[in-house]
């Protein structure tokens, strides 16, 4: 370090997401604080690569002197930093907001700074040729790419039916768990379930997708790589989070104006759609200057700049009444299509595994990629992750601790047996 | 025998401490960097400490190497990298000392032009050629599958990176491009530090160019061709690069190096990230007793 810090001179710093929209208004925000407050703030801009943030997170938090005060947070991330995260005193005006405070262990320790969500992007001009419908469930969804995919390619023009994230990533487990949305493999109460025969039938299905309506490919693409594919023109339907609109939208893109947005397919048993990708707020625990962390906190979720937020760069506000402002339905013209899959959350383990989120991510990643690499092994796989799931619950004792329980530690400090 | 106390007991009466004072800017160095590292290493491996947000529990403990015996993933990563390691040592080996021999045959200068071509892979740090070869098998843009389809060899482009077994086939064969170079360049030193007179008294004896090869080159090369793969052989055994930006933490092509890492950065777990390191270090330890062993048979043969 270079400067040695004292308590009254550091200013209060946060971590922005380096990517332009979001980093400019970021700047803007804080200026708007500071200019009220007077407190001087220094923005960070994080690496572009998101997946080495959590490691360096992990590096600064429990530093002796504290190297942030406020946080951008990947949903994924909060369980695993929640012992050095601070507890958010609760607001009156808590209750507006979707999804709520993220709790782990019955401590309130991030705030939703804006949604995101996984949903279903399709060719409006192809549909329209032949005449379907958006598709609402995965095997109407199935017939529809298969369909056009193979009239297209009787006149001559190469697409497939559907891309989406098969990379051994959190992606994938996104993918997987939106097929069979009434399936968790660990419940709210965090117990492990003994079988998935939902999420077994649900991969079998996917498995049959790679190489007919998905290219082989399929297994390593990443949010980019579908969205490129997707985006030059050749794909008919595409599983992507909500930045994609703008982009695919955009002038450059050959098919900009020729393609629409819906919540995701279901099964016919479940409701909820799309997984939930709300980007968090957090303040560091080692914090000097909780207060006003606290109060810049509350500044950067509160409405007026999740207005802001929403008409100049798009970003879905987790405010819910906001989404009914004029304006802001005006500035992103999707949300109207996608009102209900946000209403309805589906939310992935984190909460439940604490601080073993990324180790169940990455087991559950590894099992479905084996599934859709090799039909065959199903049922063996998903009877491996169940009991690969249960040994590590075991270790890390999260049955016994429900996340609404009160008691404050109890993520992290570990009974004798 | 009877004569080793005397001198040992006077050097030790008469303690030189100047040696030790010449070495021992060496050996702080040496103790700050690998020594230090290296007992905490063992200490977290040793210490239950599952998330190293709290201070680990007291007292020594096994419970990371009885995980780590448990853990399939370690298990499969152990398969990976002896497979990838054993596959490509010994094709780079072979290839290597083809491309020496073929190399053999030219004068200084061309020789000269040549090997500097052939070594330019080896040049290429490895992150950028994983990067690079991805690009090129790439499924839907790659060159690879286009010049595949073009010829006609292929209908659409294949991917070459989701099944375990090409995963490994794909790792091998981009350590092949970048390494055979190196294999070349010191199995070619080799060969010319055999004599040319043995060759060609055997050539006047009749040999034929095999057992030319077989009888005396072989031979002759081995000492300084073992001393090369076994550099190789460590090298491909802690082989990170490849597998973590081909694959990332797909457990399909995870390489044991990329399982510490996985564990220790991703997971934020130092105690089983340092079990696993150790179990590192004591599977490249047997590779390595192992190929000694193996270098010993063709004498213990020949004795008997």
């Amino acid at each position: 370090m270079v400067a040695t810090r004292s308590a009254e001179a550091a200013p209060l710093t946060i971590f922005c997401s380096s990517s332009g929209t979001e980093l400019s208004l970021c700047h803007q925000a804080v200026q708007t604080w500071t200019a009220k407050t007077g407190q001087e703030v220094r923005v960070i801009a994080l690496p572009s690569d998101w997946g080495t943030v959590l490691p360096l997170y992990r590096q600064l938090l429990p530093a002796a002197h504290p190297a942030a005060d406020i946080l951008i947070l990947d949903s994924t991330w909060i369980g695993t930093l929640a012992p050095l995260l601070l507890d958010i005193p609760p607001a009156d005006d808590d209750r507006g907001i979707q999804p709520g405070l993220f709790q782990v262990g019955g401590r309130r320790v991030a705030l939703p700074w804006y949604r995101d969500i996984g949903l279903l992007f399709y060719r409006r001009d192809l549909l329209e040729r032949y005449h379907m419908p958006v598709p609402t469930h995965w095997d109407e969804l199935e017939r529809t790419a298969a369909f056009i995919q193979s009239a297209e390619r009787q006149a001559g023009r190469p697409v497939w039916g559907y891309v989406w994230q098969g990379r051994t990533t959190e992606s994938l487990v996104c993918n997987v768990l939106e097929w069979d949305a009434s399936e968790n493999p660990v419940e709210a109460d965090g117990t492990v379930k003994n079988s998935l025969p939902g999420l077994q039938h649900a991969l079998m299905r996917a498995a049959h997708w790679v190489g007919t309506v998905s290219p082989p490919g399929v297994l390593n693409y990443d949010e980019e790589n579908a969205r490129g594919i997707f985006q030059s023109g050749q794909a008919v339907f595409m599983r992507n989070w909500v930045y994609a609109w703008a982009l695919a939208n955009n002038p450059d893109s050959p098919v900009s104006g020729k393609i629409g947005v819906a919540p995701l397919p279901r099964d016919a048993t479940s409701s909820a759609t799309g997984m939930d990708g709300t980007v968090y707020l957090g303040i560091a625990r080692n914090t000097e200057h909780a207060a006003e962390a606290l109060s810049l906190l509350r500044f950067l979720t509160s409405g007026s700049t999740e207005r802001h937020q929403a008409l100049a760069g798009g970003y879905i506000p987790a405010r819910t009444d906001l989404l009914d402002d004029p304006e802001v339905r005006r500035a992103i013209p999707i949300l109207d299509t996608i009102r209900p899959a946000l209403s309805s959350l589906e939310l992935r383990p984190v909460a439940q595994t604490g601080v073993d989120y990324p180790r169940v991510s990455w087991m559950m990643a590894n099992r479905f990629k084996d599934v859709l690499r090799t039909p065959g092994v199903t049922q063996q796989a998903l009877t491996e992750l169940v009991s690969d799931l249960q040994r590590l619950a075991l270790l890390g004792q999260w049955s016994r601790q429900s996340p609404f329980r009160s008691s404050s530690s109890s993520l992290i400090e570990r009974q004798q047996p | 025998m009877l004569t080793v106390p005397r001198p040992m007991r006077l050097a030790f009466r008469s303690f030189d401490w100047r040696p030790w004072a010449l070495v021992a800017p060496a050996m702080i160095v040496l103790a700050g960097v690998i020594a230090l590292p290296f007992a905490r290493t063992v200490w977290l491996a040793f210490h239950d400490d599952p998330h190293g947000f709290m201070p680990a529990e007291p007292g020594w403990s096994l419970t990371n190497f009885r995980t780590l015996l448990q853990d399939m993933a370690w298990w499969k990563a152990v398969g990976t990298t002896l497979l990838f390691a054993s596959a490509a040592v010994i094709s780079e080996t072979c290839a290597g000392l083809a491309i020496a021999g073929f190399l053999q045959g030219y004068g200084m200068r061309t020789r000269g032009i040549l090997l500097a071509i052939i070594l330019l892979p080896w040049a290429v740090p490895a992150v950028v050629a994983a990067r690079l070869w991805n690009w090129m098998l790439n499924d839907q843009y790659g060159i690879i599958n286009a010049l595949l389809v073009r010829a006609g060899l292929l209908h659409q482009g294949g991917a070459w990176t989701t099944h375990p077994r090409s995963m490994i086939a794909v790792m091998v064969a981009i350590d092949f491009w970048q390494a055979t170079p190196f294999m070349a360049l010191l199995s070619l030193a080799g060969l010319q530090s055999i004599p040319t007179d043995v060759l060609e008294a055997a050539r006047l004896d009749g040999a034929s160019a095999r057992q030319r090869f077989i009888a005396i080159t072989l031979p002759l090369v081995a000492p300084v061709l073992s001393i090369a793969v076994l550099f190789r052989l460590l090298d491909a055994l802690r082989m990170f690069d490849l597998a973590s930006v081909l694959y990332g933490t797909d457990t399909g092509g995870m390489t044991l190096s990329a399982f510490v890492q996985t564990q220790i950065v991703q997971f934020g777990a130092p105690g089983y990230g340092a079990a696993a390191a150790l179990g590192t270090l004591g599977i490249i330890g047997l590779a390595g007793v192992l190929y000694a062993m193996c270098l010993k048979v063709p004498t213990w043969l020949r004795s008997s």
